[in-house]
This record gives C-alpha cells, sequence and structure tokens, in this order.
C-alpha cells in the first residue's frame, strides 16, 4: 500500500479553510443581512419618534386638538357676539337695482351713517364733549353704482385710506378719557378704531384730536353683479372732485362733483 | 522491557491525520453552532426592531393626524378667527389711549407743581409720550424727572428739554456791535379768559383758561440749546418754566400690536368711470374758543 501523502500541516489547513468558509457563509449570509436590517428598523424607528413617534407627543397633540377645538368654539361664540354688537345687519337684495334704490337703500347708507355718527357726537355734549368748529364727518358713495353692491365685502367709513379728523373740545381729562372709552360701546355702525389721540390745552377747553374710522364687515355676503346691467361702452373717467373748503365753519366742501359717469 | 516500534511510521501517521481531521470537524460543528446561535439572536433582535418600529410609526402616524387635525381646525376657523381677533385688537387698541394718558395722569405731582399742557403718543410705536407743560421752578420739574426715572415699573427712559443756565455778562449786551443774545427763554404768552379758578383739573391739566402762548423766546438766539418755548415764563402770575419730555412707556399702547386695520377695501369700490366724489367737508375752523392756546 502506498503510503498516505496527506499530512498533519494539510489537515490544518483544510481545518482553517472549512472554519472560515463555514463562518464567512454563516456570517455574510445570515448574520450581517439581519443585524444590517435592524439598524435600518432602529434608524426608522428613531426616526419616528423624532416626528412624535411617543405616547407623550401623542398625548400632547391629542391635547392640543381638543384645545383647538375648544378655542373654535370660543372664537365663534366671541364673533357672533361682536358681529351682533358692532356690525349693521344689511340683508342684501339678490335684485340689486331694487337693493340700490329701493330696499336696502345704498344709496342712503352713507347719509344714515353720518348723521347717526354726528349725532352720536352731539349727544355728548352733556358729558363735557363738543365737536370743535368745523368737525363734520362726510362719507362717500358707499357703491357708485348698482353693481358695486357686490365689492361690498368689507366696507370703511370714510374710506379706508382717510380717517375722519376729528377734534374736540372737552370739559376736563376724565371727560376726554370717558369719551376716549366710548368708541367700544358703540352698536350696530361698525367697528371703530381711533388712532393719533393727541391731547392738548386745559380745562375746560381742553382739546382731543384723533383720527375715526368705522370698520364694516357684513354679516351677509353681498350678491354677485348683475351681468345685465351696467354695460361698459368705455366712457370718459369720472373727473376728480373739488377739495373741500376751509371754511371756519366746517361747513360742506362744496367741491365740484365729478365728471359724467362713463360706460352706462 | 524495552518496546520496539515495529509496524512503519506512516500507519502511526494516519492514525494521527484522522484524529486531528475529527478535531477540526469538531471545531468547525462549534464554530457554525455559535454562528447559528449568533444568527437565531440577530433574528430575534430583528423581529424585535421590526416590532417597536411599527409601533412607533403608528405612535408617529396618530400624532400626524393629531397634527393635521389641528392645521385643519385654524384653517377652516381662520377667517372668523380674522374677523374676531380684529375686534378684539380694535377694542383693546381703543382703550389703549386712555390707558397710556392716565398713566402719566397719575405719575404727576399731587401738589400742581407740574401742570401739563400737552400730551402725544409717537405715531410708529406708541410707546413714547411727548409732553409740554409748565413747572413752577427748575427744581419742581427735575424732581418730576427723577420720580419718572426711578419708577422703572412704569417708564423704560424719561428725558426732559430744560434750558441750560449761562451767564452773560451785562456789558457785553450793552455792546454796539451786538454781543452775543441773551439766552432764549420762551417768551411768556397773553392769558386767555376764563379757566374755571381753582379746578384742578383732575390731576392732570390744570385749568388756565387758555392762553399763554409760549412763543419762542423773544431774546436772540444765545448759549441756550433748549427747544422753542421752554424756559422761564409765567402762568396765571407765577413764575416758572415751560419744558418738553419725552417719556418711553414699558409697555406700549395696547401691548404694542399695530393700529388694527380691516384690510377689506373701503367703503367705494371704484368701476370704470365713476363720478368723482363730492369735496370732502371744509377744513376745521381755526381759533375756536377764546383763548385756546396755541403755543407749546
Amino acid at each position: 500500500m502506498k503510503p498516505s501523502r496527506i499530512t498533519a500541516m494539510h489537515v490544518h489547513i483544510g481545518g482553517i479553510v472549512v472554519i472560515l468558509l463555514v463562518a464567512l457563509i454563516l456570517f455574510f449570509g445570515m448574520i450581517r443581512p439581519k443585524t444590517q436590517d435592524t439598524d435600518l428598523q432602529n434608524q426608522a424607528a428613531a426616526s419616528a419618534v423624532s416626528g412624535g413617534g411617543t405616547k407623550a407627543d401623542n398625548k400632547k397633540t391629542a391635547a392640543d386638538l381638543v384645545k383647538e377645538k375648544k378655542n373654535t368654539k370660543q372664537i365663534q361664540a366671541d364673533w357672533l357676539v361682536y358681529q351682533k354688537k358692532y356690525m349693521p345687519d344689511w340683508k342684501w337684495e339678490n335684485n340689486l337695482l331694487a337693493a340700490y334704490y329701493l330696499t336696502n337703500k345704498v344709496n342712503d347708507i352713507p347719509a344714515q351713517f353720518g348723521h347717526w355718527i354726528t349725532d352720536w357726537y352731539d349727544a355728548q355734549k352733556r358729558d363735557g364733549i363738543t365737536r370743535a368748529p368745523g368737525v363734520v364727518f362726510p362719507i362717500p358713495p358707499l357703491a357708485t353704482d348698482p353693481n358695486g353692491i357686490a365689492a361690498l365685502t368689507s366696507v370703511t367709513f370714510p374710506t379706508a385710506k382717510s380717517p375722519w379728523k376729528v377734534s374736540l373740545i372737552c370739559q376736563t381729562f376724565d371727560d376726554a378719557m370717558a369719551h376716549l372709552r366710548r368708541f367700544n360701546s358703540m352698536v350696530g355702525h361698525g367697528m371703530p378704531v381711533v388712532d393719533g389721540v393727541t391731547l392738548s390745552g386745559h380745562s375746560p377747553e381742553l382739546m382731543l384730536n384723533y383720527n375715526l374710522a368705522l370698520y364694516i364687515i357684513p354679516i351677509q355676503p353681498p350678491p354677485p353683479a348683475d351681468t345685465r346691467i351696467g354695460v361698459s361702452t368705455g366712457g370718459n373717467a369720472g373727473g376728480m372732485g373739488g377739495m373741500g373748503g376751509m371754511s371756519p365753519m366746517g361747513g360742506s366742501g362744496g367741491g365740484m362733483p365729478g365728471g359724467a359717469k362713463g360706460g352706462k | 522491557m524495552l518496546r520496539i516500534e515495529l509496524l512503519p511510521d506512516y500507519i502511526g501517521d494516519k492514525n494521527k491525520i484522522r484524529n486531528l481531521g475529527l478535531l477540526w470537524v469538531a471545531g468547525v460543528v462549534v464554530v457554525a453552532g455559535l454562528l447559528l446561535a449568533m444568527n437565531s439572536s440577530a433574528g430575534k433582535a430583528n423581529e424585535d426592531a421590526k416590532a417597536d418600529r411599527a409601533a412607533k410609526e403608528a405612535l408617529k402616524a396618530t400624532t400626524d393626524k393629531n397634527k393635521k387635525d389641528i392645521a385643519d381646525e385654524q384653517h377652516n376657523r381662520a377667517v372668523i378667527e380674522s374677523k374676531q381677533k380684529f375686534v378684539l385688537n380694535a377694542r383693546t387698541y381703543n382703550d389703549g389711549w386712555a390707558e397710556a394718558f392716565e398713566t402719566i395722569r397719575d405719575v404727576k405731582p399731587a401738589d400742581n407743581s407740574i401742570v401739563l399742557d400737552s400730551m402725544a403718543l409717537d405715531t410708529a410705536k406708541h410707546q413714547t409720550v411727548s409732553l409740554t407743560g409748565f413747572g413752577s421752578d427748575e427744581k419742581a420739574v427735575v424732581r418730576w424727572w427723577m420720580s419718572l426715572r426711578n419708577n422703572t415699573a412704569l417708564f423704560d427712559h424719561v428725558n426732559f428739554d430744560l434750558v441750560p443756565h449761562a451767564w452773560t455778562p451785562v456789558a457785553d449786551q450793552a455792546s454796539n456791535m451786538g454781543g452775543p443774545g441773551g439766552f432764549g427763554s420762551g417768551g411768556s404768552g397773553g392769558f386767555g379768559s376764563g379757566g374755571a379758578p381753582g379746578n384742578k383739573m383732575q390731576n392732570m391739566l390744570t385749568a388756565m383758561g387758555g392762553g399763554m402762548s409760549g412763543g419762542s423766546g423773544g431774546g436772540m438766539s444765545g448759549g441756550g440749546r433748549a427747544t422753542a418755548g421752554n424756559g422761564p415764563t409765567d402762568l396765571e402770575g407765577h413764575h416758572g418754566i415751560n419744558f418738553t419730555a419725552a417719556v418711553v412707556l414699558k409697555t406700549a399702547l395696547a401691548g404694542g400690536i399695530p393700529t388694527p386695520s380691516w384690510s377689506g377695501g373701503g367703503a367705494a369700490p371704484a368701476p370704470t368711470g365713476m363720478g368723482g366724489m363730492g369735496g370732502m367737508g371744509g377744513g376745521m375752523g381755526s381759533g375756536g374758543a377764546s383763548g385756546a392756546k396755541t403755543g407749546a
């Protein structure tokens, strides 16, 4: 019999190779993919946690949601109160011609508001508040034609850009302060905003000056424009109004009426 | 007895190699077993991680839904909220004016050594109150200045504009060449009529019946850097000084909210070719009540 050529060295090398092969196959074929996937799962879990995936975040957001719903109810309730108190109840007629000239009389609203605000001031004479000579409350047309009603989603009196400049003679400092505090009690004529208040002079002729605007957010949205009226033919633009006079009595300005209405 | 190995060497080597091979097989089995155990452990950890991820993503989904519901809630009420906030801010703003003026009134000395003549807030931040007034003497004004300066609860900064003192030799004034002018103190104006005597004007603006047109100093402009109208003057027979001051409130008007405005457009939308507006009301009547103060 021929003696074996396999030596101990061969067995050692073979054993090492087999162990290495088994180890590599098991590690890279089975263990490593699992650990890598575990790392990915852990990263995704950490990302979920940082994005709010905890019971504490759940609880907090749930509480916030309840709070927001409560806030919504409170805001709606507050707005209903404010709306009822401050905003005029203009119920628009869908027939714009009727709304403008007959039922809502949009054309007459500036005069109504002008008289009302004048009376509101004059009623405070007994509270030591008197309009300075020349202080009046002019208001331009609310809508220049019936279709203009469609744009009245909100209204600012006298205009959005130029408030009334009010100058009052007050008997005392306290009368002036009480007058300033009276604005929030106005009812049904828009939300007044007083700005630029200055006080000068001395009792009993303390001068109180400020700017006043009334902001109206109608309860109902206005009806859409009527395409069967107001045909535009590209007419001439209206002229500018005349400047107000500088009458010491502060009467109506006497400006010239504007140019012919175009496009009607 | 001496043992003699009669078998050839390769017979013994074969056995050794077989045993060595068995040893290595056992080693392979042990290593494989260890690795399989590791694999099992890794598999379990992997399953746990998957379960943990699923649980946390479920929690995140709930949180996300809550956040979305909150955003929807805020979005749905945004229009009403903006209206409600406008009215709320307007109410706060309107009341803020009286509060700001009363803050100054309430810190004025009760002894009427200070008589205020005008008050106004700056239009930008609504935090600085500009004052003009009359003090019975410079010390009274400075005492009030110190009092306001020490009132850190209500005021951030306080500054009074008083005429600095100087001395001009008489000889120079008499010179034909015209030396430096006298220090321009505000000339006292004439007194107006009326004025309820003794009326303390609700702690604030003492009744004076107007008058006192604090002119801008009769003298030549000298070394003083006083504001026009500041300086020595008389008030109802009492000698004193006019001053101007600026007081920065700790809290701006209505907490510093901007002037409320509802940006819904003006009263008169302007379609093409609209007619021009009539003239606005006449200018304010000048004059008015007799003796109304015009200066300061």
